[in-house]
């Protein structure tokens, strides 16, 4: 038996420390899977992925939970559909992340910058899609979490205040984060585990409150099969801002590198397609329709709404009646931050390394100040959220996520790049047209608000 | 159609099609804008969703389908 580890010729250095042996028996695992029947196949991918599951906790942060309950209180079910829409055009891009670490077995910003330069590879790609998003993101996640600690606190009859307990969430996401990479493969798998349990916790306690509430089955189910907008630019606004969100650059880069920590190789694509569908699109699609069915069944036509997520939670609880679902709602609830916040961490340090060209090393204090950057956003705490910050950031994403996507495309496409294994499939590549397309529109209507053409 | 990849002034043809999807984009959120302002603009939304079209579908098209 081979441990060979050290010499082992990998695309990226986190999976160095990941025996040979244990790649190959994963193989060998991997196609004994792809001769069983569905039903067997699928919890053995459930079990293998997790590059995916780490995406859905990216993803699925305060502002997607936000969007998601204010959708539920001011349209009800209608716009459930929107869910399965966003995440279906965004899958075939991360699609193409799939195929370049399976096998493309390269570092994507590598090759981006080879191909497209240092501005869209290292700033677009890496300085603002990952590391300024991560950190700027991260103030919604801590205002959230440590607001969410305090109210649960107040439920169990005692006092935690968001200026106290800010350590606490602070320490247990720098924990979760550091953890990545660290022993070889044991980190990230210990990364991605919490990750599936947290998905799995939110999704129960989301779904144990619309138990309590209930639930309109067929307003429900024609809300997600059906397609409806408000009427105007509202509803145009809704759609495109939903559907581009959903999924960006910081996911579809931390997929790939997500995959490359772990060794996969060529004969991983079909677990890579599996993790994407069961472990990034269902628990979007799962939560998603859980939050929009809770406050649809108890805020929906209720008048004045609250914006931000605080005020819809506390509008929300009393609601619930049973403390049981109270608690149940704030602790799912608090599961969104803790893994948005660990899994943007990751996400931060690997964009950072990547553009400047460091080598990551979990070990070295460098990785470890990218991974801690985020949690400058522990100011939150006490601090108004930086305004003009979040203002520049979301202007450069929305300006630039699209070109990021016109790079990958054409990546995917390049036969000296790719060679055998680019795009023969005119359908892909259609389905991520259209969502560059979307992002166009993002970055178009950014520029028409300004200029008082749209809105 | 001549190969997508083939370079015609700094960019290959796949990427001016890009940037010509951008501005179908922009000219039909355009028209959408003066439509939903009722001011007109159904010329200006309808010529730019079929660039938009026109655009997607001839550079969707896989290298392995040119040659």
């Amino acid at each position: 038996m081979t441990t060979e580890h050290q010499n082992r010729n990998t695309p990226y250095p986190l999976a160095e420390a990941i025996p040979q042996a244990a790649l190959d028996a994963e193989v060998t695992q991997l196609e004994k899977l792809s001769e069983q029947p569905l039903f067997r196949r699928i919890p053995g991918y459930l079990k293998m992925g997790g590059p995916g599951f780490l995406g859905a906790a990216a993803t699925l942060g305060a502002g997607t939970l936000t969007a998601a309950m204010l959708s539920g209180a001011q349209f009800g079910y209608k716009t459930l559909w929107i869910s399965w829409v966003a995440i279906g055009s965004g899958m075939f891009m991360m699609a193409a992340m799939a195929r370049f670490t399976t096998k493309g077995q390269f570092r994507v910003v590598r090759v981006q910058r080879e191909r497209h330069g240092w501005f869209i590879a290292a700033f677009l790609t890496c300085i603002i899609g990952m590391a300024g998003v991560a950190v700027v993101f991260n103030f919604g996640q801590v205002a959230l979490a440590t607001h969410l600690v305090e109210t649960l606190a107040e439920e169990a009859g005692f006092s935690f205040p968001r200026t106290w307990n800010w350590p606490l969430y602070g320490i247990l996401t720098a924990w979760i984060a550091l953890s990545f990479g660290r022993g070889g493969k044991r980190g990230v798998v210990f990364v991605e585990n919490f990750m599936k349990l947290s998905l799995l916790l939110m999704f129960l306690c989301f779904a144990g409150c619309l138990l309590v509430v209930g639930i309109d089955w067929a307003a429900a189910l024609k809300g997600f099969l059906v397609p409806w907008l408000p009427t105007g630019a509202a509803g145009i606004d809704l759609f495109i801002a939903s559907t581009a969100a959903a999924i960006g650059v910081m996911d579809w880069v931390l997929f790939h590198y997500a995959g490359l920590s772990k060794g996969w190789g060529p004969h991983h694509e079909p677990l890579a397609r599996a993790d994407l569908f069961a472990g990034f699109a269902l628990p979007f699609i799962f939560i998603n329709f859980v939050v929009v069915s809770v406050f649809a069944a108890t805020l929906y036509g209720s008048g004045d709404l609250p914006t931000t997520a605080i005020e819809l939670s506390r509008a929300l609880t009393p609601l619930l009646g049973e403390t049981g679902a109270t608690f149940a709602f704030l602790i799912g609830f608090l599961a969104v931050p803790v893994t948005t916040t660990a899994a943007i961490s990751i996400a931060c340090a690997i964009g950072l390394h990547e553009a400047f060209g460091w080598r990551p090393d979990v070990r070295s204090w460098r990785w470890k100040a990218c991974i801690l950057l985020p949690q400058i956003a522990l100011l939150g705490a006490w601090l108004p959220s930086p305004v003009l910050l979040i203002i520049i950031i979301a202007a450069f994403l929305s300006l630039t996520n699209n070109i990021v996507g016109w790079s990958f495309f054409l990546l995917l496409n390049d036969p000296k790049v790719m060679d055998k294994n680019r795009s023969k499939s005119y359908i892909w590549n259609i389905g991520i047209l259209l969502q560059i397309t979307l992002l166009n529109c993002v970055a178009i209507m950014w520029v028409f608000n300004r200029l008082g053409f749209w809105g | 159609m001549r190969n997508l990849e083939h370079k015609f002034g700094p960019l290959t043809v796949r990427t001016w099609g890009l940037v010509v999807n951008l501005l179908a984009n922009a000219t039909a959120l355009f028209g959408l804008s003066l439509v939903l302002t009722g001011q007109g603009g159904w010329p200006i939304l309808i010529a730019g969703t079929l660039m938009t079209v026109i655009c997607i579908a001839v550079i969707a098209r896989p290298a392995d389908m040119e040659e």
